[in-house]
């Protein structure tokens, strides 16, 4: 199967170094502090969050910062294969630890001793860039329920296929078992925050496919920023104060 | 002097302050403090195949609870006692999301509580004939994984459910299959369209849809029961009450009905009041009036689905 | 990050290490990008289980194999299974029974490094398609925590791995296919039968761990556990010795700038080849040690000297245990395996048994480090074996079985040693028997140095 055809296109009627189409909607749910919507192509994720509020657990609350805990979950039917079992997998641990990870490097934590902020996930449909997509989806939520932050925090996945870069990858490239590279960047500080690898490749390859992935990251960031403002707006404009 | 204190408190603050009596008073009048009458339900929307990963998708709004209904299919081998049927089976979770404290993980009440209240409802309603699941007799049937995910839990959970439940398996496709002769599952040859599979006594085997040139075939639903749940409060009958009107309820009720306005189901479980007959009776009369607007809304959603059966007017 | 009791600084303790890295220097002396002295330790009993010392930290891996049925979507491979066991004797901060995310980190790490790069060959552990594969699960228990998790275990895993051995399974040609009809019957053989066959691993991951402190620019290599708790983050990089890179783990932390953490991986890549290189030494040493102890069983057994060398089917070399290409290249003795490797003679199946050829030399040499049973005293002088078996081999192309002669089945090492002499000299093997016997046995009075732990290393 052919991921990039002769004329530079991919199965989906990219370019390869093109992001999928953003959307994201804030304040989906009305339980919550934030929440937030993020679909990049078909993978669409939910994100919530409760807090800052008490912690659950007084034993685990920090006398100096914030506690962040997370909590991944992804729906039965998220993926094109068979229907995945419930419950808490590995799989699902390690991508709550990388989001939790990726957040408190960006949530000013010193602000809010002894405070809890819970970030709830759930995945209705991983096409690719489920990381990717859990991080952001999570930054848009932290940024509706008005929680300090130090900068937005912007991911995005790339890979490398046909001996070429690319962006994005969807859930049949990254299928393949190439190299997938996940990269979150805090754009003004220009600072890596987290970065995944998988599959083996030189230090060129790798060089080349995280850069894109970086170009990619300050770009979703655009985007997600774009639509944070808009929602702003119109928040300001329902209350009457534009 | 409480008097005083009522009448110079601005709404926001006398809502926490005595939210008790701003509920009452809001009652009295016939309203309640959204705006909306008491036997007036909130506004329902139906959005199909959200997620294309799976064979069937739906998503239901009621007000601000949110509701996912994705169904996957599955091979497996019927069992002994019923060959020819497939089986549908239903899963209620209600995520991190929905609530603070929903926790998932932990062994929680009400999504049990919702899985059976929706299974019964599908069983009794006879909403799924599960013959039509059939691919091959004795060997071979469809399962339906119907996963439901609570994503706001604001309110009038089961209803929610109920109608997202009923909108996937209205929507489901179910493709041609046959079974070849190591008993493995194929799918059927597209072009032959009338090609059907008989067993030793000419008995049509394959699954039942409409033999036409199209491979796939749509599951035939038989009725579509709604629900609804009504709040007991001082007397009044409230309809669809949300998550703070749910928890100031003195009793809730949930009836469900089926599309001849029949009686499919009456649940109350405890709470502070008991309901006399007449109470009961309300409930039902507003279940049936709700099951019009319902059941015509999902109409509308099918047929724009292109789904067969189902034209865009009401019934 | 989580506080873990593992992870309690004192103030004075964190400034101290901050303020030390700003000179360029670690509390415990190293330059930034040393690594701690690693030891390995391979039981004489035991193939496929490895203890490795990384500093204060201990980690030991195990290595078992099963031949079971295959998963259903993958009928011709085998699998690879890790298991990571956080024991509470090794930090306070584990807990019995509750693995925790440290060790689900471990536990991901090694899969990534292991079995999603495919750096082990999966479908060579397959011996009846879709009836019978190999399911090689790997146990790795933490004995001491004392920074730097990462690459002790993965380091422990991959030399468990490559000292595995498995017992040969062969099928019996079984009656037509197809059809779930007659399939053939697998037997596996014993190890003093067939000689047990290695894993094959087609690169060596290694994982090399960077501590990031405050201001992205301190960096150390392989932190302590000071020194991790200290750290504002971490960067895991798993690198293979043909400076690729299998894995990138960097889970939040600090954040860093792309040249920086290119910078660290093209450092990782340098360092994992040195790791390697001290991992494929202690190998070779283990590896020396195993044959001379198989050859020893073999004796004591009363095998056939003739089945012995004839045993052409099973019998395998020593080398390709390395299983690495690129092993060639490195210590003293390199160039004998080389010899080996090249000579047919002795590549064919032959006889590779190393018999221990002492005749060159007749006193034990102290050359080899090896690990020797107690009670059986015996040194090995590497370079007399290797000689030995390219001799033997290239003698018994040359002469054939024929010349092999009857023997007597009380006798048997002295008439195999002499064999071996009476062959390196081409002549019949009744000459020199003594001298090989004497050889191989200690003279009176003179102790041979055995200890049964020896600690093997760079």
């Amino acid at each position: 199967m052919e991921f990039v055809s002769p004329e530079g296109l991919r199965i989906d009627g990219r370019r390869p170094q093109e992001l999928r189409a953003l959307q994201c909607k804030f304040g989906v749910l009305s339980c919550c502090d934030g929440s937030a919507l993020f679909q990049a192509g078909n993978t669409k994720v939910f994100a919530a969050v409760y807090g800052p509020r008490v912690a659950d657990i007084r034993g685990q609350a920090l006398h100096d910062r914030a506690l962040i805990k997370c909590e991944y979950a992804h729906a039965a039917f998220s993926t094109g294969a068979a229907r995945r079992r419930r419950g808490r997998s590995r799989k699902s641990t390690e991508l709550a630890a990388l989001v939790r990870g990726a957040l408190e490097q960006t949530i000013l934590v010193e602000l809010l001793p002894r405070a809890q902020v819970e970030v709830c996930i759930q995945v209705l449909f991983a096409d690719g860039g489920v990381t990717a997509a859990c991080i952001n989806a999570a930054m848009l939520a932290v940024a509706d329920a008005g929680i300090p932050v130090r900068d937005m925090v912007a991911a995005c996945g790339a890979g490398h296929l046909e001996a070429m870069p690319l962006l994005d990858l969807n859930h049949t490239e990254a299928a393949t078992g190439g190299l997938e590279v996940c990269v979150a960047l805090h754009p003004a500080l220009d600072r890596v925050v987290l970065l995944q690898a998988d599959a083996k490749a030189s230090v060129d390859t790798l060089e080349a496919v995280t850069t894109l992935a970086l170009q990619g990251c300050k770009a979703a960031a655009g985007a997600m920023r774009e639509a944070l403002l808009q929602h702003v707006r119109s928040l300001a404009a329902r209350r009457g104060a534009i | 002097m409480g008097a005083l204190v009522q009448d110079t408190l601005e709404p926001d603050a006398f809502r926490k302050l005595y939210p008790d009596q701003y509920y009452a008073r809001f009652v009295a009048e016939g309203l309640r403090p959204d705006g909306r009458p008491l036997l007036q339900a909130r506004p329902t929307t139906i959005a199909l195949g959200a997620v294309s990963a799976a064979d069937s998708s739906a998503l239901v709004k009621i007000g601000n609870t949110t509701v996912m209904a994705g169904i996957k299919l599955e091979v497996m081998v019927p069992v002994d006692e019923r060959p020819q049927e497939g089986q549908v089976a239903v899963s209620v979770e209600l995520t991190a999301l929905c609530s603070p404290d929903a926790r998932p993980g932990r062994f929680s009440e009400a999504a049990h509580c919702l899985n059976e209240q929706v299974s019964t409802a599908l069983r009794s309603g006879g909403v799924v004939n599960l013959q039509n699941l059939l691919i091959a007799h004795g060997r071979a049937a469809w399962v339906a994984y119907l996963d439901l995910y609570v994503l706001d839990a604001d309110g009038g959970l089961y209803d929610a459910a109920l109608l997202a439940a009923l909108a996937a398996l209205a929507a489901l496709r179910l493709p041609h299959v046959d079974v070849d002769d190591e008993g493995k599952v194929v799918p059927a040859g597209a072009s032959d369209a009338a090609m059907v599979l008989e067993d030793a006594d000419g008995q049509r085997l394959s699954a039942a849809g409409p033999a036409g040139p199209q491979p796939i075939a749509h599951l035939r639903v038989g009725s579509l029961p709604t629900a609804l749940t009504c709040a007991l409060y001082n007397g009044q009958l409230i309809v669809d009450p949300d998550r703070d009107e749910e928890a100031r309820a003195h009793a809730l009720v949930a009836v469900t009905v089926d599309d001849r306005g029949r009686l499919l189901g009456v649940e109350k479980q405890g709470g502070r009041a008991a309901a006399d007959a007449a109470a009961l009776q309300s409930c039902i009369a507003a279940a049936r009036v709700r099951h019009r607007e319902v059941a015509s809304l999902l109409r509308q959603a099918l047929h724009a689905a292109t789904v067969p059966g189902y034209s865009g007017a009401d019934s | 990050m989580q506080r873990d009791l593992d992870t309690l600084l004192s103030n004075s303790e964190r400034n101290f290490i901050l303020k030390a890295l700003k000179e360029e220097q670690r509390i415990d002396g190293r330059r930034p990008f040393d690594y701690r002295k690693i030891q390995y330790q391979f039981p004489a009993d035991e193939d496929g289980s490895a203890t490795v010392q990384l500093g204060a930290t201990r980690v030991m891996a195990v290595v078992t194999a099963a031949l079971e049925a295959p998963f259903p979507d993958r009928p011709n491979e085998g699998s690879l299974r890790f298991n990571v066991e956080l024991s509470p004797m090794a930090s306070p901060a584990f807990e019995v029974g509750r693995p925790g995310e440290a060790a689900l980190e471990a536990m991901r790490l090694l899969e990534r490094a292991l079995r999603d790069s495919r750096a082990v060959d999966l479908e060579a552990l397959c011996v009846l398609v879709g009836q019978k594969v190999w399911h090689v699960r790997v146990d790795v228990h933490v004995l001491d925590h004392a920074g730097n998790l990462a690459d002790a275990a993965g380091l422990a895993a991959l030399a468990a791995l490559m000292a595995f051995r498995r017992p040969e399974a062969s099928v019996a040609p079984g009656g037509g296919g197809g059809g779930g009809g007659e399939r053939g019957a697998v037997t596996l053989h014993a190890p003093d039968v067939r000689e047990p066959l290695p894993l094959s691993l087609h690169h060596l991951p290694l994982a090399v761990t960077f501590g990031l402190f405050e201001g992205g620019e301190a960096v150390v290599l392989d932190p302590s556990l000071k020194e991790a708790a200290a750290a504002a983050g971490m960067l895991t990089v798993i690198a293979t010795t043909h400076g690729e890179v299998c894995a990138l783990h960097k889970p939040g932390g600090i954040g860093i700038s792309l040249s920086q953490t290119m910078r660290l991986v093209r450092v990782a890549c340098a360092k994992a080849a040195e790791v390697a290189e001290g991992l494929r030494a202690a190998l070779r040493g283990h590896e020396t040690a195993r044959v001379a102890r198989r050859v020893c069983r073999r004796g004591a057994q009363g095998a056939d000297a003739g089945a012995l060398l004839d045993d052409a089917a099973g019998a395998v070399a020593v080398v390709p245990g390395l299983g690495d290409p690129g092993r060639a290249a490195a210590a003293a003795g390199g160039a004998h395996l080389d010899a080996l490797a090249g000579s047919s003679g002795a590549r064919n199946g032959s006889g590779g048994a190393l018999e221990p050829g002492g005749m060159d030399s007749s006193d034990a040499e102290e050359g080899s480090r090896t690990s020797a049973r107690p009670g059986e005293p015996r040194k090995l002088p590497r370079a007399g074996l290797v000689a030995a078996a390219a001799v033997v081999g290239g003698a018994r192309a040359r002469q054939g079985p024929s010349s092999l002669p009857e023997q007597a089945p009380g006798d048997n090492f002295e008439a195999i040693a002499a064999m071996i002499a009476g062959a390196a000299q081409g002549r019949p093997h009744s000459g020199d028997a003594l001298d090989l016997q004497a050889a191989v046995k200690p003279k009176s009075g003179k102790r041979a140095k055995v200890r049964k732990w020896q600690p093997l290393g760079t």
